[in-house]
């Protein structure tokens, strides 16, 4: 199944939450919608799902065009939502066997799949405690569990990995990348976790405030708006304006220096050559610093590169 | 089916998961049919009978309808509604067609003294009340022909209905109109929980999803049923008829009970809120379908173009109550309840498809959702 969303937007009064956004979510890829906290991405996810009419747009499945995604098709899709949304009441074997029993899937192919989803993501050594019981982890994985269970042509995973241990969280990303490569499924994740999202996509589309900012491969992504290091220098005042100040003397010498915190990041090719330049600045303005360090670009500064934030904030 | 069936056990099993917050549910009306058991299970309450007459002689200075009229006024618990006839035929035909309870024959001995013949339904005569009116009417007025008759022989009979019989089927029927804020809580969980989202995604029908919640409330129901009726009846309720019988239109009560409960749900976004509603409505249900008071509805009558009705008319509940007081109190039969059970279907059955109808447009479908 192929899904592309063209230019979906979604007004709630007069407050535009998602502007003019298109997304083309390629079968058997990752795609990873990311940006921080409010920016939209649940809200275009759930356009793409049919769970709410986009107010202006389209959304095309196979290359027939929709209005919003149409409800026969529903089935189809695998969809693990923000929230925790299981049978409380009913242990993990159970809650798996009833989700199933929605889909109407056959007693054989049933045993099967169960079988297989709780091996993959090692539930077994909860698999009869109640899913009120659970710790946190266990929870997610079975949030995730319970939505690919009638093993969906498309996957979509709206922060699969919020508040869970480090353990839970590897576990979830290796078996979400497992899905698209070995199972052939279409995955489509939305995170503010960048860097775990950079290991395992295909194609990614940063949104900021509604709007789409950036998109391509990691490595596209990398070459147009990270191509070099980035040097990041640590301040150790506090107050905004003297970061502010500080940062002025740096931008009369660097193109685009970002001030996140206390933390100034310049993107930069010759990192020889604008070092020094950086600690002359330092030295002749008396710049109170902490640390200095040069790293190789990720998603995350990128991002902080391309919208001045952390996308956690 | 199977789907319908995968909810119904989904639904059972999450019930006895939290059965200290479901077993409320059951606990609830089982209280109060205790407590309505001890607090009027020495009192008998108001009885109307109608008492077809016939004097076949005319006996001097016994004036039957005086003697009647004297019992309903000197007691607080028994009214009397005699209609005369002409021939023992037409007076057996009404007895058939069961236009009145009882039929007295008056005719007079040998000696001048007056004998009764008390026609009834065979099933009739072997209940409470038909015996009641035997040994304390008819029998003090044959001990002589100015024997007075007053509300004081009543009472007395051993075999004389309790207050608590009057309200044990009602007690029944509140304990399936208790389920409303359960029905309730749980449709509206559907939503608060996000559970919407898994159902709509799937390809169970939202039709199925209440179907299958509606089957277990069934059977709950049942089950409240039976425990009410055995709880009554070990706190003296003195019944002649049925369970099985009575059961269906309790049932089809509970369709009723049901449909509201969706209802609440279908204008609820939280649980809290459904669960408050759907208890105040259930005790206001209760109330007026005289769980609680026995003919409750007489308090509020009122005339329409000749038409004598109660307000509680209108709620099915009300009819439930009565089709299982004739069942169970009474001995009827499903004959006599049949205008009963048609209004109880044709009620369920609408106002069940109005709230399955309403639910599903306002809370099953995704693209509501803000």
């Amino acid at each position: 199944m192929h899904i592309k969303g063209q230019n979906l937007s979604k007004k709630y009064k007069s407050k535009k939450v998602v502007d003019s956004v298109s997304i083309n979510l390629e079968p058997g890829k990752i795609t990873a919608i990311l940006g921080p906290n409010g920016a939209g991405k649940s809200t275009i996810i759930k356009m793409l799902t049919g769970q709410i009419k986009p107010s202006s747009g389209e959304v095309e499945i196979d290359k027939e065009k929709y209005s919003s995604f149409p409800s026969h098709l529903r089935s189809k899709l695998g969809i693990m939502p923000q929230e925790i949304v299981i049978w409380e009441d009913l242990n993990i074997q159970e809650n798996l066997e009833y989700t199933a029993s929605l889909y109407k899937i056959p007693k054989e192919q049933k045993t099967k799949t169960i079988e297989k989803i709780i091996k993959d993501l090692k539930l077994i050594p909860e698999i009869k405690t109640l899913a009120k019981n659970l710790s946190g982890g266990y929870q997610r994985r079975l949030n995730l569990a319970i939505s690919i269970v009638h093993e969906p042509e498309v996957i979509f995973l709206d922060e699969p990995t919020p508040g869970i241990d480090a353990q839970s969280r590897i576990l979830l990303m290796e078996y979400i990348e497992k899905l698209a490569t070995q199972d052939n499924h279409s995955v489509v994740l939305t995170d503010h976790y960048l860097d775990q999202a950079e290991k395992i996509s295909d194609y990614v589309y940063i949104i900021d405030n509604g709007k789409m900012i950036t998109q391509g491969t990691v490595s596209e992504l990398k070459s147009k708006h990270g191509q070099g290091n980035i040097l990041q220098i640590h301040l150790s005042c506090n107050t905004q304006k003297d970061l502010e100040k500080y940062k002025k003397k740096f931008a009369k010498e660097f193109d685009n220096p970002t001030l996140h915190k206390q933390t100034i990041s310049i993107l930069v090719d010759n990192i020889s050559t604008n070092l020094n330049k950086a600690i002359k600045i330092i030295e002749s303005n008396n710049i109170p610093i902490y640390n200095l360090n040069v790293k190789e670009p990720t998603l995350e500064d990128i991002f902080i590169l391309l919208t001045g934030k952390e996308v956690r904030e | 089916m199977s789907t319908i069936f995968s909810v119904f056990v989904f639904s059972f099993k999450s019930m006895f998961r939290n059965f200290k917050s479901a077993g409320i549910m059951f606990i609830l009306p089982i209280v109060f049919m205790g407590v309505f058991g001890i607090a009027f299970g020495g009192e008998t309450n108001s009885l109307d009978i109608n008492i077809g007459v016939y004097e076949q002689d005319s006996i001097d200075g016994l004036n039957i309808q005086d003697t009647f009229k004297n019992v309903t006024d000197n007691s607080e618990r028994l009214e009397l509604n005699t209609v005369d006839y002409n021939s023992i035929k037409a007076l057996e035909e009404d007895i058939k067609e069961k236009e009145i309870d009882l039929g007295l024959v008056i005719s007079s001995s040998e000696t001048m003294r007056p004998q009764f013949e008390i026609s009834s339904l065979d099933s009739n005569l072997n209940s409470p009340i038909y015996k009641s009116i035997v040994s304390d009417i008819v029998t003090p007025i044959s001990l002589g022909r100015e024997a007075p008759v007053t509300s004081k022989t009543i009472s007395s009979t051993t075999n004389s209905l309790t207050g608590f019989d009057f309200l044990a089927p009602g007690l029944i029927i509140y304990g399936l109109i208790i389920l409303i804020p359960g029905v309730a809580v749980q449709f509206v969980e559907i939503e608060e929980k996000k559970q919407v989202l898994r159902y709509a995604n799937s390809k169970i029908k939202g039709v199925e999803l209440i179907a299958g919640s509606v089957l277990y409330y069934l059977a709950i129901g049942f089950i409240q049923i039976i425990l009410l009726y055995l709880t009554a009846l070990a706190f003296g309720y003195q019944a002649s008829g049925n369970i099985f019988i009575a059961s269906i239109p309790a049932i089809l009560s509970l369709f009723f009970a049901i449909a509201v409960g969706i209802l609440i749900a279908s204008v609820s976004s939280k649980t809290t809120a459904a669960s408050n509603v759907g208890t105040i409505v259930s005790i206001i249900l209760g109330f007026f379908s005289g769980s609680f008071i026995s003919g409750i509805g007489r308090a509020l009558e009122f005339s329409i173009a000749g038409y004598q009705l109660q307000f509680n008319d209108i709620l099915p509940t009300k009819w439930g109550t009565e089709a299982v007081q004739k069942i169970l109190t009474n001995n009827r039969g499903l004959n006599d309840i049949q205008s009963e059970l048609l209004i109880l279907l044709i009620s369920g059955v609408i106002t069940l498809s109005i709230s399955v109808f309403i639910y599903s447009n306002r809370k099953l479908k995704l693209a509501n959702a803000a």
